[in-house]
């Protein structure tokens, strides 16, 4: 079992931390870690729920609440909410409690096997120490540690923040749970099947101008501008202004001669320059040997 | 290196001649294919598939599993990386699904999972049990010694009237309580019981991966405070009868926090000598079987519960009530030690 971890950035943007995580056909998934934030907001949609819960079983107990046997209900409505709500959900719903859907995470095995009843069992059982008990310490100091001097009391709150401190430490976000029962809590990824850009041009027919590129003028950029030259084509439609200045830009470094001053000229230059750029740099990709960025 | 190639690329050539256009052009429908019947998976669960779908799920996935494969090694269409990455991560999480036959675990765990995890354990069970001893005979020692040191043990508001100033009358009613708001409170009782201890069996095991240090406080303290609880009516000459009171539920009950003690004391020796693992990786070997005691000592409890807030409240034979002890002793004793086959292990 081989875990890569590593951070992705992406300008100055953090896209996160990735982890590879091998699977049984042999192929890596790469799997985005979900962030502290992300879990915390996770945690509290999913306590929201309970509490929803509790309170309208509360209306509906309210008549019998006086009596034992309301309150001895709501009691075990309690204890098997608190422990089973996240148990429920992780088994049937693959990994996923509501408020995880909610953010968009996951848990999974982080061994790349399918995440067994066990291992939902021992990160839900620490759960209690790692959020109640801080909760409730935060909340009620008093009843949490009932006599000592004030120093005694400061010591037992700061022993309490390591349960918070651990998965901000750890690299893959990972609470004392998690670590125990091997599991980690990833993003959900989406992503749709966008146009082929190198097949635009094709379609566009004859009447489009034409642009040739030579040899020299495709061994300057590399593949991380490649990229971004393909998330502008995307993002961007026939006229924007953005796409007639990284036309220009573009045809000024090549010391292209092309005419971008015809209605959609600056696109269809565009177009044609990052197919032959992707044609070029997936060949030496074949080879071994693509450029990871252009010459300084 | 081109140099010397006169080619030049003209764009419209260049098309056919892409391997990553040609590539997607060919196996497209069958990840858009996937795509829907994930979808239809991650919204409405994987019953809402027909048979023949189910049959096409496992080698769309492999499909696009090595799409993916090929995908990063020959395409630098970023958009088209990043849709196979994600798709081959949703259905894997479709086709590599929790198991779930729940009865069957179920089943299993109860014959032979739970007995089997707590077999393996032996050696820190025993410790904790030790523990325990080692905290009756501190607290009963402490209180018949110096009957002042009860007020220090029991925390009042726990003691319920049974402090150290109480008469050998108000102390023997308790021990045989019948009078009817006392069986009202019964329901109530019984399920405040069962969550108290189950919190504390929890606790004993989620901290003991503070190299079991907190857990062996808890058992000591709980020790401590039945040994004092013991010596208080010891000293009224109500020692027989305590322990009539204590031992129907209390064997059961002791059982399951000394066994939820075990569990947290196998992650404290895993924290302390991971050996040649890292401690991660030794705390992830043992948290199996203690996850598998301490749901089974839920179990326990809840039983026990049943035991303490209904039998006990109700049966007032001092014999009856030993008999009931002995037999939940000998029951949990075979449950645990009776030789069995051991194919179930791992199912649970």
């Amino acid at each position: 079992m081989t875990i890569v971890t590593s951070r992705r950035f992406e300008g100055d943007l953090r896209i996160g931390t990735t982890v590879a995580v091998p699977t049984p056909e042999g192929v890596p998934l790469v799997l985005t870690i979900a962030s502290y934030a992300e879990r915390v907001v996770g945690l509290v949609a999913d306590f929201g729920r309970i509490v929803a819960i509790l309170f309208v079983i509360g209306l509906v107990l309210a008549p019998w609440l006086g009596g034992p046997l309301g309150e001895a209900l709501l009691m075990l409505v309690l204890f098997a909410l608190r422990n089973g709500w996240f148990m429920y959900f992780e088994l049937r719903r693959n990994g996923r409690t509501p408020g995880k859907r909610f953010v968009c995470t996951r848990v999974v095995d982080a061994r790349g096997g399918p995440l067994r009843p066990l291992q939902v069992v021992v990160r839900n059982l620490t759960r209690e120490v790692e959020t109640w008990l801080p909760i409730v310490a935060i909340g009620q100091p008093d009843t949490f540690v009932t006599s000592g001097p004030g120093w005694v009391r400061g010591v037992a709150m700061l022993w309490l923040l390591v349960f918070l401190v651990v998965p901000w430490v750890d690299a893959r976000r990972r609470r004392i749970g998690d670590l125990l029962a091997g599991t980690l809590v990833v993003r959900e990824q989406r992503g749709s099947l966008e146009v082929e850009l190198a097949e635009r041009v094709a379609r566009a027919g004859a009447t489009a101008p034409r642009f040739a590129f030579t040899p020299a003028q495709l061994g300057i950029y590399g593949i991380y501008e490649l990229q971004v030259l393909e998330r502008v084509l995307r993002d961007h439609g026939q006229e924007s202004s953005t796409l007639r200045e990284v036309a220009r830009k573009i045809a000024r470094k090549l010391g292209h001669d092309a005419d971008l001053r015809a209605v959609g000229a600056a696109r269809a230059f565009l177009e044609a320059f990052y197919q032959a750029q992707r044609g070029r740099l997936e060949t030496e990709l074949a080879l071994g040997r693509a450029r990871e960025r252009k010459r300084q | 290196m081109a140099a010397g190639r006169a080619v030049v690329e003209v764009a419209d050539g260049a098309v056919r001649r892409l391997r990553s256009v040609a590539f997607r052009r060919d196996r497209e429908a069958s990840w858009q294919r996937l795509e829907r019947l994930v979808g239809r998976i991650e919204r409405d669960g994987i019953d809402s598939l027909g048979e023949s779908e189910l049959v096409e799920l496992p080698t769309l996935h492999r499909a696009a599993v090595s799409s993916l494969s090929v995908a990063r090694a020959i395409s630098l269409d970023r958009s088209l990386l990043e849709y196979l990455e994600a798709l081959t991560a949703r259905s894997h999480f479709c086709v590599h699904a929790t198991p779930s036959d729940p009865w069957r675990a179920f089943v299993a765990f109860w014959t032979a999972g739970f007995a089997a995890a707590v077999r393996r354990s032996a050696g820190p069970v025993l410790v904790a049990l030790a523990t325990v001893v080692l905290g009756v005979a501190i607290g009963f020692v402490a209180v018949v010694q110096d009957l002042a040191n009860y007020d220090l043990l029991v925390d009042p508001g726990m003691a319920q009237g049974r402090d150290a100033s109480a008469s050998v009358e108000s102390l023997r009613a308790g021990l045989y309580a019948r009078d009817a708001s006392a069986v009202d409170g019964l329901t109530r009782f019984a399920s405040f019981l069962f969550q108290n201890n189950a919190q504390v069996g929890i606790l004993c095991f989620a901290l003991g991966f503070a190299a079991g240090v907190p857990t062996l406080l808890l058992l000591l303290f709980n020790g401590t405070l039945l040994g004092a609880m013991a010596a208080l009516f010891h000293l009224r000459g109500l020692g027989v009868d305590f322990w009539g009171w204590v031992l129907p539920h209390g064997v059961t009950e002791l059982l399951a926090i000394v066994l939820c003690g075990g569990a947290g004391l196998l992650q404290g020796r895993a924290v302390l000598m991971p050996g040649q693992r890292t401690r991660a990786g030794a705390l992830r070997a043992v948290g199996g079987d203690a996850a598998r005691i301490v749901l089974g000592c839920v179990g326990m409890l809840a039983v026990a519960a049943l035991l303490e807030g209904f039998f006990r409240q109700l049966v007032h034979e001092v014999a009856v009530r030993y008999a009931v002890a002995a037999a939940t002793a000998a029951f949990w004793g075979c449950y645990f030690l009776w030789p069995r086959r051991t194919a179930g292990e791992g199912a649970a």
